[in-house]
């Protein structure tokens, strides 16, 4: 102090580098990203398909030059009709009861009442270990094993209801060492994302992940086997060390902010491609930013589409923990005159149904609950409920918070129908068109 | 003790040391719109049945314009004229001409009304009648908000075949240059993306264009991609990309019948619109596989590198480092770094019963590079525009 009094020049220069010292951080917190095109600590794919029609390649590369582990969730997003089940083992997919009362066969046949419809969003976690600069890869239908012995160049071979493939895969799952394996997921949809971790399964903010997914059909040559759909990860940039190890923040400082915004260029369902003249239908999907594994996070998500004629018409929906729509059924919003259309999403402001029904899916009002049920408009994003809904601080335990509920990250793909051949797809994740304003919280259980 | 000139000078470094550590963080951009847009590969070939589909949007409540320039980075034969991949194209009444790359830019403008998206073929343009919303004398506001596209014209690729890049600049729409800015106040309202399609297959492989923000303009005719603070103008191009990809040979392991091939594509950041001219820039490959095994190879840069990932090192792609024959697991992981320059790109796989020919291919997907690190602040990129 005294020699601060002593040289005031010197306390201007202190003070300056107290003010430079606080921009800088400020500005690393700003500068956090969540991009496809970066490296990142958290790694998302919003569509992941494994379902009997198509199957996905996931790949998960580690850019840095130490080891990184990661912590990997897969949660299906799509329920099933188990009410009635099929002789021939049909599944039939739905996102509510609703749409099990009358469900078509392949036959053709309408099936009555082969609800309730089980939407669970389980996720289900496995582990992989890269080192340093190590690309890796596996299918969602069949996971993968390791084989050492397996020659360089080969194809990957059947392993029970595993995959065995050149190259060496690395998933210490459940402490069973190198060469466990990845689960194989039976009738996906939905998402998987994973978080980069220290050897103990604690979250560090490395920013060393990235990926791709391939969806790809599935068939026999010729009647579209082959044809491919693929899109980046979305990542998140992660910057101060998380405080807890099972939870990470959203909130430009930890990790980056989720974009509040998303826009896809596309062209409009129903329309025709103008270079093939295949028609066209679009698919967007969705995944909340917040993410627990023990309560699904459940949004709603608010569209609005642009044409050429710069006619705009807005919709919205809500769903819990995956959301995959049709252009041409979200509202016949996208039903467009002109070939090429902007859509832009963004999660509204909405709370969950915390009782009534359909529990914990996204409302504005108590009547949105059904008869009885509560909208809780906010849910914790701190505290010891982290992720559940609540109307106050006091519901989320010691110190919680109860917060904006969460943003959403998405990809959209475009399906090519032209005549008789097998549709062709292309997708891509979003465009950002807005800085989030909202905090979101991921939170996991398990870890090496 | 520290004495006052050690404080100023570790002060200063410190205060460098904080802003090099922002200006640093700032990358190339597939996600945000922006004030500059690369589209790195648009190709056309008609005898193939291939084409691109491009299409921008405007995401601004206001009009806005764009000046856009074709790069037509063909080859061609100094005998006959025609295009050419090597010199064996080039046999003209039993005579071999050279194969010599080529650089010819082709420019014009769009212009949006508010929120606007735009979409065009790149073999038919897009003018006149065909234009969403064109004013009219007696419909001087012909779509919903302010503005028109009067003054679009959009005109077809320059050649077919045609290989070559788009680049689109936000612009005053009667300067036709960026418009004076500083942070914030810097327009920054396209996205883009790109459809390349083909008959072979009705499948569609779509990517995400590559996007610079701007940061700071003083609207003059020379674009500053990257530097110091003050300095630049836009966002800075990637120094290092990372490329996923599928060993070229593998076997599929979905299909377990057909085989991957990936291309690349690459454009340089630094480019003399004015001049007709690009720098040359030599990409060097590191490339890791599964067992972290590295090997490396370079190639240069210039105007525009659009291969199949096997033939960047060799022309017998099972000698290729790119080729699962050495590198021995499914997929790898390349690090490209531009030396002399920095890179835009963008990849692509494919699956087909040979992987070294192209009309046997049943799908292809296209995908972003990832940019690990950006060019360094002494050694800006520079766009020259007419």
């Amino acid at each position: 102090m005294r020699l601060l009094e002593r040289n005031p020049r010197l306390s201007g220069l202190i003070a300056g580098l107290a003010v430079l010292a606080l921009v800088g951080i400020r500005a690393e917190a700003q500068d956090l990203e969540v991009t496809s095109t970066e490296p990142g600590s958290i790694v998302v794919f919003p569509k992941v398909i494994a379902d009997g029609t198509r199957d996905t390649i996931i790949m998960l590369t580690n850019t840095s030059n130490l080891m990184v582990y990661a912590h990997c969730e897969a949660t299906n997003g799509i329920g099933r009709c188990v009410g009635s089940p099929d002789p021939d083992n049909q599944i039939y997919y739905c996102n509510s009861d609703e749409e099990c009362l009358d469900v078509e066969a392949p036959d053709g046949a309408i099936l009555e009442n082969v609800g309730p419809c089980d939407l669970t969003c389980q996720p289900e976690d496995f582990e992989i270990a890269l080192t340093a600069q190590q690309p890796t890869f596996w299918r969602v239908s069949t996971g993968r094993v390791q084989d050492p012995n397996l020659a360089s160049g080969d194809a990957c071979s059947d392993a029970g209801n595993s995959q065995m493939c050149p190259g060496f895969f690395l998933a210490p799952a459940d402490n069973q060492g190198a060469g466990a394996n990845v689960p194989g997921q039976e009738a996906f949809r939905g998402e998987v994302r994973c978080f980069q971790v220290d050897v103990n399964g604690a979250l560090v903010t490395g920013n060393a992940l990235k990926g791709e997914a391939f969806i790809e059909h599935l068939g026999v040559t010729g009647e579209g086997a082959g044809i491919l759909s693929g899109y980046n990860s979305i990542n998140v940039e992660g910057g101060e060390t998380p405080a807890d190890q099972n939870v990470a923040t959203l909130d430009g400082v930890e990790y980056a902010r989720c974009p509040g915004a998303l826009t896809f260029d596309s062209l409009a369902p129903g329309q025709a491609d103008p270079i093939s003249d295949a028609d066209v239908e679009v698919e967007f999907t969705f995944v909340p930013c917040t993410y627990n594994t023990v309560n699904p996070t459940s949004f709603r998500v608010q569209f609005f589409t642009y044409d050429e004629l710069e006619a705009s018409i807005s919709g919205g929906d809500a769903r819990a923990c995956w959301a995959n729509y049709t252009g041409s059924l979200t509202g016949g919003i996208m039903d467009r005159t002109t070939t090429y259309i902007r859509t832009t999403a963004a999660a509204t402001h909405t709370g969950n149904c915390s009782s009534g029904s359909p529990v914990g899916f996204g409302c504005t009002s108590d009547s949105d609950c059904g008869r009885g049920g509560v909208c809780f408009d906010n849910e914790c994003v701190s505290g010891d409920a982290t992720g559940f809904v609540c109307a106050n601080d006091a519901d989320c335990g010691t110190g919680g918070e109860c917060g904006d509920p969460s943003s959403v990250l998405g990809v959209v793909e475009t399906i090519y129908t032209d005549g008789g051949l097998a549709p062709g797809t292309s997708a891509e994740s979003a465009h950002h068109l807005a800085d989030g304003e909202n905090d979101d919280v991921m939170v996991f259980t398990g870890g090496f | 003790m520290l004495t006052n000139w050690k404080i100023t000078s570790f002060a200063s470094a410190f205060a460098l040391a904080v802003v090099g550590a922002t200006a640093a963080s700032a990358a190339p951009d597939h996600d945000d719109p922006t004030g500059l847009v690369i589209f790195p590969k648009i190709v056309v070939n008609s005898a193939s049945s291939v084409d691109t589909r491009l299409h921008l949007s405007n995401t601004s409540s206001a009009p806005q314009m764009v000046h856009c320039f074709y790069v037509n980075a063909n080859s061609h034969c100094t005998n006959n004229g025609a295009v050419c991949d090597s010199f064996a194209d080039c046999e003209d009444g039993g005579i071999f001409g050279a194969c010599v790359p080529g650089w010819i830019e082709t420019n014009f403008d769009i212009f949006f009304t508010s929120r606007q998206p735009i979409g065009w073929v790149a073999s038919e343009g897009l003018a006149a009648d065909d234009l969403p919303c064109r004013a009219t004398f007696l419909n001087p506001n012909p779509c919903v908000g302010q503005g028109s596209n009067n003054g679009t014209r959009i005109p077809p690729i320059s050649e077919d075949p045609f290989i070559g890049e788009l680049k689109c600049i936000q612009a005053d729409s009667l300067t036709r240059l960026p418009v004076a800015c500083t942070g914030s106040t810097c327009p920054n309202d396209f996205t883009g993306h790109a459809a390349i399609t083909s008959s072979t297959t009705t499948d569609v492989a779509t990517y995400k264009a590559v996007g610079l923000e701007s940061v700071l303009n003083n609207a003059d005719e020379t674009l500053v991609i990257g530097g110091g603070t003050g300095e630049a103008e836009y966002e800075p191009c990637a120094d290092i990309l990372v490329m996923d990809f599928v060993y070229d040979g593998a076997v599929d392991p979905i299909s377990g019948i057909y085989e991957a091939s990936s291309e690349l594509t690459l454009v340089p950041c630094t480019q003399d619109l004015r001049g007709q001219t690009t720098p040359p820039v030599t990409a060097q490959f590191l490339v890791y596989n599964e067992f972290e095994q590295r090997l490396s190879t370079s190639r240069r840069v210039e105007c525009l590198l659009d291969t199949p990932i096997s033939r960047i090192d060799t022309s017998q792609p099972p000698r290729s480092i790119f080729s699962v024959e050495l590198g021995g697991t499914i997929t790898g992981q390349a690090r490209i770094r531009g030396v002399g320059g920095g890179l835009a790109g963008v990849g692509l796989l494919s699956l087909a019963t040979d992987f070294e020919d192209p009309s046997t291919r049943v799908g292809w997907a296209s995908y972003s590079l990832d940019t690990v690190a950006e060019t360094e602040e002494d050694s800006p990129d520079t766009i020259f525009l007419p």
